[in-house]
Order: structure tokens, then C-alpha cells, then sequence
């Protein structure tokens, strides 16, 4: 699917205006010629790149973000059965939110990795980290998706980390969240296989994670 | 050479854009002292003669400027029914959020900051700390900000989510946080700290929408410092201020500490003579510092915003991490002494 700089533009208007209905015509007139998959991945995501692009420059607010990204939920929801999201070839894959009751990044995340066909389960909060190494080798994951909020909770990824070495497993551990943006070395520290700065971002880090394992 | 001033006259001259003998500085230690003392965590923050005696080693370890009556961020959420979760080796975290439905803000009510235990210890720590340093040694209080509060009240994700299907419920969450920002930062006053820091991360556009800022929340940070019947000081936690800097400028606050990844030179351009800039040092980068990294730090800080007057060293965000070494504060304070005294000749190339 070809989309002109111009229709770009009036999605991303369209999303931070939380212009529902707007989004809406654009998505439907898209649908008249393209399956519905490839609408999201050419025309949404792209849109939702930028704002979290954005954000990243200084651009935006994290709440615009968010706000853009709960309005492409609604869509998701509207126009794609479960049945498309399972489009492609891929790990087993789980989130969790470690030590902490805010799920914030958790939600841009998975409705990232949503809005791009990734399958994720939810796995709300982990209070402790070997236990959520044991759940992800008991389940066979091949990713594990970690937020965190505080700099220590960013710090126990290690004994994740640490407990699925010692278990065999070949999970993979992505981090995100504030300690990760603000100190680039945690991620190396803390054993981690990546990390991303945005939720945007997540799904493109996957498809070169799962690309090369 | 100038002669050496006491803590609280040296700062008194940075906030009125003098230099004075030397630049100066303060860590807010607000965990360090339990392992000075060999106390848990828990133990510490619970008990506010534990934390006063250990502000007091501290500071005499460090020699900084100043001492701090704060706890924990989240004692603020224990006035609205939430809880602390301590931890044993990192800050208390807050539990799950407490205000959860639309009846719970609708039937809200200002608490009263000194009937809540977690707080009263506070003001315990402020009265004991005014009683063993006078006048001398700056003591400093601290809050969460109106705009941010919710954040701890509502979760960060139901805070969005009101703000964008029900933004009536959130200005009212604001209105009532408001009155009890300006209320907790008076009996902190009347406790004896000599100033109050706002921590307002939510006034940086890299959260909300700066519309929304500029619209209601500096008009409401400029209501809570009016309330506030002293010196109050505005940091964003880290958070970048960016291009709403002159305007937090202009609110009458006495110091603002804004994200030590902007550039430190361009704020002090920005508030020289008006306002003291804060900050310069980043606690998550401090855990990997070797004493070299700290001394170079400090050096970089001090030539970016030292010469004038009008700069208070210290860390960003408002709180040391744990797992941050002795060592790397020692080699902080060492060189601030080494290489702070004024008139900072050896910043000019």
C-alpha cells in the first residue's frame, strides 16, 4: 500500500486531535482498496511512529501519546478479529510490569505490538523476579517484555535475567521504562537482549530480535 | 579568598545571585543514612529520630549545605488511603492506587496533612532537626506537586484516561490536591524547615501537552506558591522543563531544578539574577561514577552554572538511588571543595 506524505499527516492530525471520526473515514476510505492488516501496518503504525517519534525529540507529551495510541486501540478492536492478529510466524511472547503497580508503558506497549500483529500475553504485575523467569521457562517463552518504573525494579531484571540462565532457558528479556532511557547502560548491566526508548519503537526491535535468533 | 560562611549563609547569597565563599551543594541522601546507622529501610523512615540523627551524620560526613525533613513520596499518597511499600534495598514504592472511581474524587475532601502518620513523622524530623541545627544549616521540606499527585492517586493510566473522557473529575482531583499541596508545605514551614521543594514532573511537556501547562497547571503552581507562606523551590524531578522554563521563571519561585539532560548553561542564561538554578548531578548515572567520573561531573556543572552566583549543586531528581556508593558522594563533596570556592577562576579559559 502506497500513502502519500499528505494522508500521513491527516492521520497523525487526526490522533492527536483525538478526532475518532476523522480517523475513522480515513481508515474506512483505505479499506475500500487494501486488506485490512495493511492498513494498519502502512497507515496507523506509521502515523503512531511519528508521535512517538516525537515524543522522543521533545515534540509531544507522553499523554498525547498515550491518548493517540488508546484511540488506535478503538480501531484495532473495530476492525481486526483475533484471528488476523495471529498473521505471523513468532515466539512465544509475554509483558509484565516488574514491581510496580503503574502500567502505563505496558499498555503503549501492547497496543503497539497489537496494532502491528504481534500476539502478547498480558501478564499484569510480576512482584518477584525469579518467580516471573520460572513462569516464562515453565511456558516456553522465547521473548519476556519487562517495564519498570524505579531504578531498583529496573536493577532486579538481573536476577530475572539471572534465574532463566540458570534454569536452560533460551528466553529473551526486552526492557523498557524510565531507569532504561535514562541510564543507556542499564540495559548491558542488567543482562538484558534490548531495550527501546518508545513503545513505538518495541515492534521494529522484535522483527530484528526474532530475525536473528 | 573569602571567609568561610555557615550552610545557610552560603546558600542565602547563591539565592540572591551573590557568590559567596564557595558554590553550594546538597544530596538528598534520604536513604544512605539507614545503612550509616545499620537500619533497614523500613526501620529508618519510620522512625524520625533515626532520621534525624542520620541527616545529621550524613551531613557531617559530606559537608553539604543543608539537611532534608522529606521521607518518601509516597507518605503524600497515605493522606488520600493509599499505602508505602517498602523495599529493602531501594526507596518506598506506593501500593495500589487509592482513588480509583469517579464517587471517590466527588466526595474527596482536603486531608489534613498533620493527621496522617507517615507526615506527622516528617514534621517530627523538621522540629528535631530545627532544634539541633538553629538557624545554621538549612532544612529542607518537600512535596509532591498538585498536577502530579494524581499520578500516585489515580495510577499515571487512569490519570490519562479521566484527562481525556472525564477532564472535569481530574480539575477537581487538581483543586483539592492544590489546597493540600499548600497546606503540607505550611505545617512543613511551621515545623521549622526553611524552604519547600515542589517535585512536579507533571509540569514538563514531555508528559502533558504544554497547552494544558500553560493553561492550568502554572496558573495552579503559581496558586500553591502564593498559599505556601515562605521559600519554595520548583524541580521536575528529572523531567526535562524545556521551553516552558522563562514561564516557571516568572512564578516566584526561589529556586527551579530542572533535567540535567537540558543544558545547564542555558538555563542559568535563562534565570541569571532572577531565580537559582539546581541540579547539574544525575543520581542514576552517579551508580556507575568512579571518583574520577564524580570529579569531573562536578567540574562540568560548576563552569556551566557556578560563576554569578545564583547555582545550588545537587542532584536532579531529588533523591540519591541506593545503590549509589559512599564513595562517589565522598568524591562529590571532595570536589566540590576542591574545585567550588569562588570566584571560580579556573572556569575561565
Amino acid at each position: 500500500m502506497n500513502v502519500s506524505s499528505h494522508v500521513l499527516n491527516r492521520v497523525e492530525a487526526a490522533l492527536l486531535d483525538l478526532d475518532l471520526e476523522a480517523l475513522r473515514s480515513l481508515v474506512v476510505e483505505a479499506l475500500a482498496t487494501t486488506p485490512k492488516l495493511e492498513v494498519f501496518e502502512a497507515l496507523v503504525e506509521p502515523a503512531l511512529e511519528r508521535i512517538g517519534r516525537s515524543w522522543e525529540d521533545g515534540d509531544l507529551a507522553l499523554a498525547q501519546v498515550y491518548m493517540a495510541s488508546r484511540l488506535v486501540e478503538r480501531l484495532v478492536e473495530e476492525h481486526l478479529v483475533a484471528g488476523l492478529l495471529a498473521h505471523r510466524t513468532q515466539p512465544l511472547m509475554a509483558m509484565a510490569v516488574l514491581e510496580d503497580h503503574h502500567l502505563l508503558g505496558k499498555r503503549l506497549v501492547l497496543a503497539s505490538l497489537r496494532m502491528s500483529g504481534w500476539l502478547v500475553a498480558d501478564w499484569g504485575v510480576a512482584s518477584d523476579p525469579v518467580h516471573l523467569a520460572e513462569r516464562a521457562h515453565a511456558e516456553g517463552l522465547g521473548i519476556l517484555l519487562i517495564s519498570t518504573l524505579m531504578d531498583r525494579s529496573a536493577r532486579r531484571v538481573a536476577e530475572v535475567v539471572g534465574t532463566l540462565k540458570l534454569l536452560g532457558a533460551s528466553t529473551r528479556v526486552v526492557v523498557g521504562g524510565a531507569p532504561f532511557r535514562l541510564n543507556p547502560e542499564l540495559c548491558r548491566e542488567v543482562g538484558a537482549d534490548a531495550t527501546a526508548a518508545e513503545a513505538s519503537a518495541v515492534p521494529a526491535l522484535l522483527e530484528r530480535l526474532v530475525g536473528v535468533s | 579568598m573569602i571567609a568561610p560562611l555557615k550552610p545557610a549563609e552560603r546558600l542565602g547569597a547563591a539565592l540572591s545571585h551573590q557568590e559567596g565563599d564557595r558554590v553550594p551543594f546538597f544530596l538528598a541522601v534520604t536513604l544512605h543514612p539507614a545503612r550509616a546507622l545499620g537500619l533497614s529501610i523500613q526501620d529508618y523512615l519510620s522512625d524520625p529520630e533515626a532520621v534525624i540523627e542520620g541527616q545529621l551524620r550524613l551531613r557531617h560526613t559530606l559537608g553539604h549545605d543543608a539537611v532534608t525533613s522529606f521521607l518518601h513520596a509516597s507518605a503524600e499518597v497515605e493522606a488520600f488511603g493509599g499505602e508505602t511499600l517498602f523495599r529493602t534495598d531501594g526507596p518506598p514504592n506506593t501500593g495500589a492506587p487509592p482513588l480509583t472511581r469517579a464517587s471517590a474524587i466527588e466526595r474527596l475532601r482536603v486531608p489534613d496533612p498533620t493527621q496522617v502518620p507517615a507526615l506527622a513523622r516528617s514534621l517530627t524530623v523538621a522540629r528535631g532537626l530545627k532544634a539541633r541545627l538553629g538557624d545554621d544549616v538549612p532544612i529542607l521540606g518537600g512535596l509532591v506537586g498538585p498536577l502530579s499527585l494524581p499520578v500516585i492517586q489515580l495510577g499515571f493510566e487512569r490519570y490519562l484516561d479521566w484527562l481525556m473522557d472525564a477532564p472535569e473529575l481530574v480539575r477537581q482531583l487538581w483543586r483539592i490536591n492544590e489546597a493540600f499541596c499548600i497546606a503540607w508545605g505550611n505545617a512543613q514551614l511551621a515545623a521549622g524547615v526553611s524552604a519547600v521543594a515542589i517535585a512536579e514532573p507533571l509540569v514538563s511537556s514531555t508528559l502533558l501537552p504544554k497547552e494544558l501547562i500553560r493553561k492550568e497547571g502554572l496558573p495552579a503552581l503559581r496558586r500553591v506558591r502564593e498559599g505556601i507562606q515562605g521559600a519554595v523551590a520548583l524541580s521536575s524531578a528529572s523531567a526535562p522543563m524545556g521551553s516552558l522554563l522563562p514561564e516557571l521563571s516568572e512564578l516566584g519561585f526561589v529556586g527551579l531544578a530542572p533535567s540535567c539532560d537540558e543544558s545547564l548553561a542555558e538555563a542559568k542564561a535563562t534565570l541569571r539574577g532572577r531565580v537559582a538554578l539546581m541540579g547539574g548531578l544525575n543520581g542514576l548515572a552517579m551508580s556507575h561514577w568512579s571518583p574520577q567520573d564524580a570529579e569531573a561531573a562536578v567540574k562540568d556543572a560548576l563552569r556551566a552554572a557556578g560563576p554569578g552566583g545564583g547555582f545550588v549543586l545537587a542532584e536532579h531528581h531529588g533523591e540519591i538511588p541506593w545503590c549509589v556508593s559512599e564513595e562517589v558522594l565522598m568524591a562529590v563533596a571532595e570536589a566540590v571543595r576542591s574545585w567550588g570556592a569562588y570566584p571560580l577562576d579556573w572556569t575561565i579559559e
